[in-house]
């Protein structure tokens, strides 16, 4: 290169711009050319940065290649950096006591400029990093790269996945909500099975029998301050053992038949930290952010029900999804069997898993036992996710589930797609209804509301049901709508009624 | 230091084709996804007013319907179902007065709402109300708050008073309700004549008695014939009238030879408008 050669000496008495490099340095770098001269001013970035020094001159190209690693360790790292920032800042609005903490996310909203927006970003990047975490792993065990000299990266990242589903865990219970308050109720309740200690670990968890201003204060603590330490902790380490002792591992096609699977395996194609890695994680970050942004904004909101309310259990309480597969094996059986010991032997599997087979080949399809016990259990977790949502197992009498359908306590029902403005003031009752000029939205729910009913009444569920709904305006700007299911019990011939009304405003 | 030239990347390219071409890529790439993102955070700078001032609607309207299911469940009985008071058991909350006369005659010092909320928190110490007709005892606010025994924690008392000041439009007529039509109720129709019973059967039979209903009783008049006497009780009322009034206040048209003291009791209190027609109803088929 042309260039090359006069930079280190023209611009000997240059001074230093950043990271030990000159400005020239800098520029002859992000144009792509070779530098020379020793020291190479572009490993001088490495030894005099401290940001830089964390990183790896050079990388094997194969290892970067897009399609072997996703850069899913590069993504969670990233995602997790935009949490503690985003976290550090929501913790100057947020109030750690049960009087305080739901008052505190409304006026995040209401009051704070970018409080909604940084709450959902916080939140929809928590999500995010569930997704990357458990595809990291699965990438990880498919490619084979967890055995020998990285055993130890995997415990770490075992380790790592914990905190991280801590993290989610208990920062879910934060937003003091009666989802977030029953979710974690559910959650915690896990610890009373423990054996010998299970009173005294839930006691530690809530800080008294039930979830009250203790507990939130612990889960606080352990979300802000003890989890993120630890997984910074550990990120170090994984990070570390990845760069510095076993390399990024090469896609297997091209992997040594020595069996070495690192960098310092047999490919010499090697590609520059410094422009290329650099650059394309420049790159990503300005995606990541794009993305964060615009979902956030416009099409993702962190939810909130209503105030945390420990006398009223709510209908169809449900673990956030990543959680589902647990509160699953807790409805399968035995709490203590179910709820602590099946997923500790997998925390445990996942441990021993790198010391289990000890086969060199790496190819999937070599592994055929590999390939199948992954299908085999993501069959099962998905399994499991749907057992714990509230449509399996858990039979709400007929009545009160069409109800909780169109209009249920928490969250949004039908009802809910229905604008304020065409839930015409009435009396609905449903066999004498000439849909002539209701408006469309409302017929729809008035039609679903019928089919159900007509099903029920033929299964034989409600026998000569008949349901009237009625639409009050009941303040300004406030209506209030009642739905009455009205059947014979077919027992005793008497006539039951179930009734729920709920208020909905204009501006909800 | 020789100034970077778009020259210099094409001849880099040429040399090392892949990594420059991908280098380059990423380069345009980035810059066009930092340029839509200083456009979005542009974008949502501008319009972060509307949306914070959107989200204190969303969060006020909340607050009402919150409030509003509380209100029914909590303060209904004595304030009415939509606030229009109970007798002297516990004022309007619904009406002009209550909005333009109220904090002058407690002599509150803060806002309506804070007088709500403290009111519901603490309860009221002295009732303002005249004696309350039935018992001779002062109705007096209790408190609500969970602090001082109540059921209510501080932010549902907030909801309430949410919803309670969500009264002012109508109270100060600025915005007209419609009213829902309510069909009217036949006292002939047998399935209110039989509610009407069961109702009887529950709520009256302790004191009065209905020869197959209910047991014997010194305490009240026999109401077997009752649709025929009523006509003659009262010339100016017709049995229906006679029979509704009686329900409502007990004490109105007392039947020579019972005891007045025994009344202390409000019969028509604690039913629905649809109950007391139901009750007027089977009373009715007694002749």
């Amino acid at each position: 290169m042309s260039s090359t050669g006069n930079t280190g000496k023209s611009a000997s008495n240059e001074k230093i711009a950043i990271a030990g490099l000159r400005p020239s340095d800098l520029k002859a770098i992000l144009r792509g050319d070779q530098l020379e001269g020793t020291p190479n001013p572009k490993h001088l970035a490495h030894r005099l940065s401290f940001w830089f020094h964390f990183r790896p001159r050079n990388l094997p190209e194969a290892a970067s290649r897009f399609t072997h690693t996703f850069h899913l360790g590069f993504l969670i790292f990233l995602f997790f950096l935009i949490e503690l920032i985003t976290g550090m800042i929501l913790m100057v609005y947020y109030v750690p006591t049960p009087d305080g903490a739901y008052e505190s996310i409304l006026r995040l909203s209401a009051d704070v400029p970018f409080g909604e927006l940084l709450r959902d970003i916080h939140r929809l990047g928590a999500e995010v990093i569930i997704i990357l975490v458990i595809l990291h792993l699965l990438r990880t065990y498919l490619t084979d790269s967890f055995k020998g000299e990285r055993h130890a990266t995997w415990l770490v990242g075992v380790f790592l996945l914990v905190f991280m589903l801590g993290l989610a865990f208990t920062g879910y219970l934060l937003p003091w909500d009666q989802l977030a308050y029953w979710a974690v109720t559910i959650g915690t309740s896990m610890a009373e099975a423990v054996p010998l200690i299970g009173e005294e670990l839930n006691r530690l968890f809530r800080g008294s029998i039930e979830i009250g201003a203790d507990g939130l204060l612990r889960f606080y603590v352990l979300h802000v301050l003890l989890l993120p330490i630890l997984c910074i902790l550990f990120m170090g380490i994984h990070y570390y053992r990845v760069v510095r002792i076993h390399g990024i591992s090469l896609p297997v096609h091209l992997d040594t038949e020595s069996g070495q699977t690192g960098s310092q395996g047999g490919n010499n194609k090697s590609i520059r930290f410094l422009p290329d890695i650099l650059l394309f994680e420049t790159f990503v970050t300005c995606l990541v952010l794009l993305f964060l942004m615009t979902f956030s904004y416009f099409l993702y909101d962190a939810p909130l029900e209503h105030h945390a309310d420990p006398s009223h259990t709510p209908l169809d309480v449900q673990a956030p999804w990543f959680f589902l597969w647990l509160q699953g094996l807790l409805k399968l059986g035995n709490k203590t069997i179910m709820g602590v010991g099946v997923p500790i032997a997998f925390f445990l599997f996942l441990v021993f898993l790198p010391y289990l087979g000890r086969s060199p080949r790496r190819k999937l399809r070599d592994r055929p036992l590999a390939m199948f016990s992954t299908g085999i259990l993501i069959i099962i977790f998905v399994t499991l996710s749907y057992v714990g949502t509230h449509h399996y197992g858990i039979q709400l009498p007929p009545a009160v589930r069409i109800t909780q359908d169109i209009m249920p306590e928490e969250g949004e029902g039908l009802l809910h797609t229905v604008p304020f403005d065409e839930l015409r003031i009435g009396i609905y009752e449903l066999d004498k209804i000439r849909s002539s000029n209701i408006p469309r939205s409302l017929s729809k729910v008035l039609s679903t509301l019928e089919k159900r009913i007509r099903e029920a009444s033929t299964d034989g569920y409600l026998s000569e049901a008949k349901a009237v709904f009625i639409i009050e305006d009941w303040q300004a700007d406030l209506k209030r709508i009642a739905l009455r299911i009205i059947w014979t019990n077919t027992k005793s011939d008497a006539p039951v009624t179930f009734e729920r009304y709920i208020h909905l405003h204009r501006h909800r | 230091m020789r100034p970077l030239h778009l020259k210099d990347t094409y001849t880099y390219i040429a040399t090392d084709k892949v990594m420059a071409h991908r280098l380059h890529t990423v380069i345009l790439l980035g810059l066009l996804a930092t340029l839509l993102l200083i456009a979005m955070v542009i974008y949502a700078i501008v319009h972060e007013p509307a949306k914070m001032s959107e989200s204190s609607r969303k969060v006020a309207a909340r607050s009402i319907e919150t409030g509003a299911g509380l209100y029914d469940l909590h303060c209904r009985t004595c304030h009415g179902i939509k606030g229009e008071g109970i007798g002297q058991l516990g004022p309007a909350l619904n009406d002009r007065p209550f909005f333009t006369e109220r904090l002058k005659e407690v002599g509150w010092q803060d806002t309506l709402e804070s007088y709500i909320i403290s009111s519901s928190a603490h309860g009221r110490l002295i009732g303002t109300r005249p004696k309350y007709a039935g018992n001779e005892s002062t109705a007096v606010m209790t408190p609500w708050l969970e602090d001082y025994g109540g059921p209510l924690r501080r932010d549902q008392i907030k909801n309430i008073a949410a919803f309670v000041m969500n009264w002012q439009p109508t109270a100060l007529g600025k915005v007209e309700l419609i009213n829902l039509e309510l069909p009217g109720v036949s006292l002939d129709d047998p399935n209110t004549i039989n509610l009407g019973k069961r109702l009887f059967t529950e709520s009256c039979g302790d004191c009065h008695l209905i020869s197959d209903v209910s047991v014997p009783s010194r305490k009240a008049p026999v109401l077997d014939s009752i649709a025929a006497r009523a006509s003659s009780r009262q010339p100016e009322k017709s049995p229906e009238e006679y029979i509704r009034d009686s329900v409502l206040m007990p004490a109105e048209y007392i039947v020579e030879g019972f005891d007045p003291e025994i009344l202390g009791y409000s019969c028509g209190s604690v039913l629905s408008a649809t109950q007391l027609d139901a009750i007027t109803a089977y009373l009715l088929t007694r002749r």
